[in-house]
């Protein structure tokens, strides 16, 4: 029963991104569109302009579970990043430390994680932290 | 495989408002599908970067890998499009008496802050948009920067930032309200972040420095509807003292200069007929309205040129436009 919902959601969701979000300075899709639970996600932030993000295309991985949206997905970076909020040995992204997964909605989406990291990432305190040469991976 | 190599229709979204619709077939490669993009835009193939559902797109992948379906969307951002100055990575440098004045409810913070308010930021130093102060064309290369502009028309529309501006300076808030509908009309708004009011404005201001003095004050103005002066001057006076018609101050923000007056688009040449006209009919045009008050002109003027506003000055040749860097910091600027 609690899967409908989910499905449904989800698709909903890679609609969305496959026709391209905004300005794509977010973006995402499934990993692999033959994932029939859509878990597996891809997504991608431009780093926010005039900040040390500037110009950098940041990869990461989301993995929607079985309880998603009513739980959050496991975020977690492919691209190196230093962020407070970003675990700097795997990349994963705590929830405690970034507001949109602390306080998780059934209405918060996949595109509203990006969007709040994209938007934590030219906050005063992170927009000069120094950052890992552009393209290295964790 | 060449059984699903079928013609595709892709939507590439890019900067500014690029949109493009391309046919290729799911064989072809990434780096070709690039090359089809460099055709229909001015963006060479090697500073394109493609992202398709979350994922770059690699130049040797077959668009097949993908798995793009016709009518979905590829967005396409410029990859290293700044000049070497700005390239390092370093971050922009705000003014170390911002960094002190950090205050979430202060509109200044914002301004250095993210959101597509960085204005101390991309201009404070202005190597970064490959501006120089002493190069009399300054003006122009940054009017003629999408930057700038864009930062312009961003600052302008933030209630919060004219407020301050006012709040910041005793002499516009003498003026009392009529400067804030000016200044928050949508008119003014859209004259202040039209490129070419702006270039037309600048180019305005050195006719005008160039026949009446480098004088920024009221004096240099004439009166709304009387032939000007600019008709006669030669446009192409060199180092005219052009001041600039926008002056950007570390502290306020933004400011404009002494070339206040030629934010009147009736004044446009060659017919000062037409200037009088617009002024005299244009009831409802915040502009209008002001030209025909002089008072509040040359006090908006001397607010404006005098008020210690960082000027960018395009002529060296006149000391008294010269820019003056520290004739507004942040430390003259009330507490708020």
């Amino acid at each position: 029963m609690a899967r409908v919902p989910r499905n449904f959601r989800l698709l909903e969701e890679l609609e969305k991104g496959e026709k391209g979000i905004g300005d794509g300075s977010c973006s995402y899709g499934l990993e692999d569109g033959d994932d029939i639970m859509m878990s597996h996600w891809n997504g991608t932030i431009i780093g926010p302009g005039h900040t040390v993000h500037e110009n950098r295309i940041y990869s990461l991985k989301i993995v929607c579970g079985e309880l998603y949206p009513d739980a959050p997905p496991l975020v977690q970076f492919i691209s190196r990043v230093n962020l407070p909020f970003v675990n700097q040995t795997e990349g994963t992204v705590d929830p405690a430390k970034l507001p949109v997964l602390a306080h998780w909605t059934r209405n918060s989406s996949i595109e509203t994680i990006l969007v709040e990291i994209r938007r934590e990432m030219g906050s005063f305190n992170n927009r000069k932290l120094p950052q890992p040469p552009e393209g290295t991976v964790f | 495989m060449s059984s699903d190599s079928s013609e595709i229709q892709i939507n590439v979204k890019g900067p500014s408002e690029l949109k493009l619709q391309i046919s290729i077939a799911t064989d072809k490669s990434v780096l070709e599908l690039k090359q089809a993009i460099a055709d229909k835009s001015d963006v060479p193939a090697d500073r394109q970067r493609l992202i398709y559902s979350g994922r770059v797109l690699k130049d040797e992948d077959a668009l097949s890998v993908y798995k793009i379906q016709s009518s979905h969307t590829i967005h396409m951002v410029k990859g290293a499009v700044r000049n070497a100055g700005s390239t390092s990575g370093a971050a922009p440098q705000a003014l170390p008496t911002m960094q002190s004045g950090q205050n979430v409810h202060d509109p200044l913070t914002q301004l250095n802050g993210h959101q597509g308010y960085g204005l101390m930021a991309g201009l404070n130093p202005f190597a970064d948009m490959g501006l120089n102060p002493n190069d009399p064309n300054m003006m122009q290369g940054m009017m003629n920067n999408p930057q700038f502009l864009q930062q312009m028309s961003s600052v302008m529309s933030n209630p919060q930032v004219l407020d301050q501006l006012i709040a910041s300076n005793p002499q516009l808030q003498a003026m009392g309200p009529q400067v804030r509908e000016v200044f928050q009309s949508e008119r003014f708004r859209q004259m202040m972040s039209n490129p070419d009011t702006l270039r037309m404005m600048l180019q305005m201001s050195s006719m005008m420095n160039g026949g009446a003095g480098a004088g920024a004050g009221a004096g240099a103005f004439p009166a709304p509807g009387l032939p000007s002066t600019a008709q006669n001057a030669n446009p192409n006076t060199p180092g005219a003292g052009a001041s600039a018609a926008l002056g950007v101050a570390p502290g306020a923000g933004l400011g404009l200069g002494g070339g206040f007056p030629m934010f009147n688009p009736f004044m446009l040449p060659p017919s000062a007929g037409a200037a009088g006209a617009g002024a005299g009919a244009g009831g409802a045009n915040p502009m209008a309205e002001m030209m025909n008050n002089p008072a509040l002109m040359a006090d908006l003027m001397s607010a404006f040129g005098g008020g210690g506003v960082y000027s960018l000055t395009g002529g060296p040749s006149h000391p008294s436009t010269q820019i003056h860097p520290t004739s507004l910091s942040l430390q003259n600027i009330p507490k708020w």
